[in-house]
């Protein structure tokens, strides 16, 4: 199929898939869907946790939250929270690093 | 609910599901998609759903009257009444209060204060876009380019949780006539909007919120307080930063609405390669510019009418669309700018000798980015006065210290060369990675996710166009 298809809104366009080839991109994106949430909760727990520090405090939200910790607590012990912790440093060093002449941070605001 | 988040993703999942367990029977499958997209709306404001499905019987209502009757005044009466319904909604949320301000305003120069009884009214998110979607509906129909839909179509339409707060503008002819057919998926559809998804994460994640937190809004906030390298660096910043915020939306919406089996237009194309204006509007939000052209510029005459009408149409055409953003005097003088520099353009393609040779291309890019980054300063800056000091500072010393940080050059750098990247690149690259077995394409999707979740900066600035 043509890349250009995405943008093409014609009768023609929509008619290339077949009912079965739908479903069998249907399988295909499922599992894909599947791969990534999964290699996500191994390698990215940080945000579910982050994300669950937000919820407002109530008993369902209070488990969640205990879960998500223990999650994240979990893939920092078998080090799969590692390559995302060492790409997040080197990002806030990035972030860091300043031109020559610029203020500090703890200069005071007016002066950053 | 925003679409870089965690809940989003749990919505969307979730979403995905129940519409694909129900592919066998399109209606139910419709009904699902709007009530979740009601469910995605109502995080901000559920009083704005009632609003919405009111819009949407409105024009459901209005498109079936008018086909229902013959050509003549009542059917343009119908369909005046119908477009006036729409920006009258515009109109009460967005500008009611900028209107008597502005009433009062004069009053008081006049002599003759007032209170004017202003109701702080709270704007429904992404009201610009239903609205101006409502309406092009309502034309197309009345113009027989379309049939009128059912009433579950049409409220769908308007209530697409994809396209909902931010656009692009799809119009019905784009939509409905997918929305009466069973969606279907293909490979490369699903991969290409695999990818969209994921680039419009880093372009807005990454890039965006970076540019805003660390360079644009501080700048911005105070330019009297940044020397000239700061502020040409947070011009620039802030035409990435609006760019990759904004496209990045929009390419999000694509891919979500591809995994449902839905195609949307496209809205962005590379739009800081345009080596002219008039090349600029039809790569930049493309959606709300051909709207204007076929709905404004068109009507008000478009190209008949000789050279003074041409530019009179442009005008107008820039200056509402200006408007269309919000009520403030830096939209007016964007859309003056932009609506002056295409007339100009215009006038120079009638007027040049036919021996002149033509602007070399690079030259009329860059020209054309820094009309566009001018236009920019106006349209970021919250007043006039503060657009007006941050040029005065571009010409001044200022204050030594830098806001600017290496990063952000790189980033600045990075986003504009985004620009020269070959043309469907995302498109070409999904129908490749399509061909992956989807063990291969989850591996390598997640792994660029959680890049973009190592960089993001802690939490996450609301869409830039959210607000109009």
């Amino acid at each position: 199929m043509p890349a250009e298809v995405l943008f093409d809104h014609s009768a023609a366009s929509q008619a290339v898939a077949t009912p079965a080839q739908s479903e069998r991109s249907l399988a295909w994106t499922t599992a894909v869907i599947f791969v990534i949430t999964a290699l996500l909760a191994l390698f990215s727990a940080a945000s579910m946790k982050s994300w669950a520090e937000t919820l407002p405090p109530t008993p369902v939200n209070a488990v969640i939250r205990q879960s998500a910790e223990d999650w994240f607590a979990t893939t920092e012990r078998l080090g799969l929270a590692a390559p995302r912790a060492k790409l997040h440093a080197l990002w806030q060093s990035a972030r860091a690093a300043k031109f020559a002449g610029a203020p500090s941070a703890d200069a005071p605001p007016d002066q950053r | 609910m925003l679409f870089p988040t965690f809940a989003f993703g749990v919505f969307f999942l979730v979403l995905f599901a129940f519409a694909w367990l129900a592919r066998g029977h399109n209606e139910w499958r419709k009904i699902i998609i709007l009530v979740f997209s009601w469910v995605f709306y109502g995080a901000w404001d559920w009083r704005f759903v009632a609003l919405l499905i009111v819009s949407a019987l409105i024009n459901w209502g209005a498109a079936r009257t008018i086909a229902a009757l013959p050509p003549g005044g009542r059917r343009r009466a119908v369909l005046v009444a119908g477009v006036c319904a729409n920006l009258g909604i515009l109109i009460f949320f967005k500008y009611w209060d900028f209107f008597l301000e502005q009433v009062g305003a004069t009053l008081t120069m006049l002599g003759w204060e007032r209170d004017m009884p202003l109701m702080t009214i709270i704007l429904p998110v992404g009201i610009s876009f239903f609205t101006f979607q409502g309406m092009s509906y309502l034309i197309d129909v009345s113009r027989g380019k379309l049939k009128p839909a059912r009433l579950l179509d049409v409220t769908l339409l308007m209530s697409f949780f994809a396209h909902l707060v931010a656009g692009p503008i799809v119009r019905g002819s784009d939509l409905l006539p997918q929305f009466q057919r069973p969606a279907r998926l293909n490979r490369t559809l699903a991969a290409t909007g695999l990818l969209l998804i994921v680039w419009g994460l880093f372009k807005k994640a990454v890039i965006a919120s970076e540019l805003a937190t660390g360079l644009v809004d501080p700048v911005f906030s105070d330019p009297t307080m940044h020397g000239r390298w700061d502020l040409i660096a947070a011009a620039y910043g802030y035409a990435v930063q609006i760019y990759c915020d904004f496209s990045a939306y929009s390419d999000m919406a694509i891919g979500l609405a591809a995994l449902l089996g839905y195609r949307f237009p496209q809205n962005f194309n590379q739009p800081y390669r345009a080596s002219s204006l008039q090349d600029f509007w039809r790569r930049w939000h493309i959606s709300l510019s051909s709207w204007l052209r076929d709905y404004l510029y068109i009507p008000l005459g478009g190209n008949r009418g000789g050279l003074f009408g041409i530019c009179r149409n442009l005008m107008i055409t820039m200056v509402l669309g200006g408007l269309w953003h919000g009520a403030n005097v830096t939209f007016l003088i964007w859309g003056l700018l932009h609506g002056g520099v295409l007339a100009i353009e215009r006038i120079w393609r009638e007027i040049k000798p036919k021996l002149w040779p033509s602007l070399p291309k690079l030259i009329g890019v860059v020209i054309t980015f820094h009309i566009v980054c001018l236009g920019w300063i106006f349209f970021r800056s919250q007043t006039f006065d503060a657009a007006i000091a941050f040029l005065a500072g571009l010409g001044q010393a200022g204050p030594a210290a830098l806001t600017v940080t290496p990063l952000a050059v790189a980033l600045i750098v990075g986003g504009l060369a985004i620009q020269g990247s070959p043309e469907r690149t995302i498109e070409t690259l999904g129908a490749t990675l399509g061909r992956l077995p989807a063990l291969a394409m989850g591996g390598v999707l997640a792994t660029m996710m959680v890049v973009v979740e190592a960089l993001r900066p802690e939490g996450i600035a609301p869409f830039i166009y959210y607000q109009f």
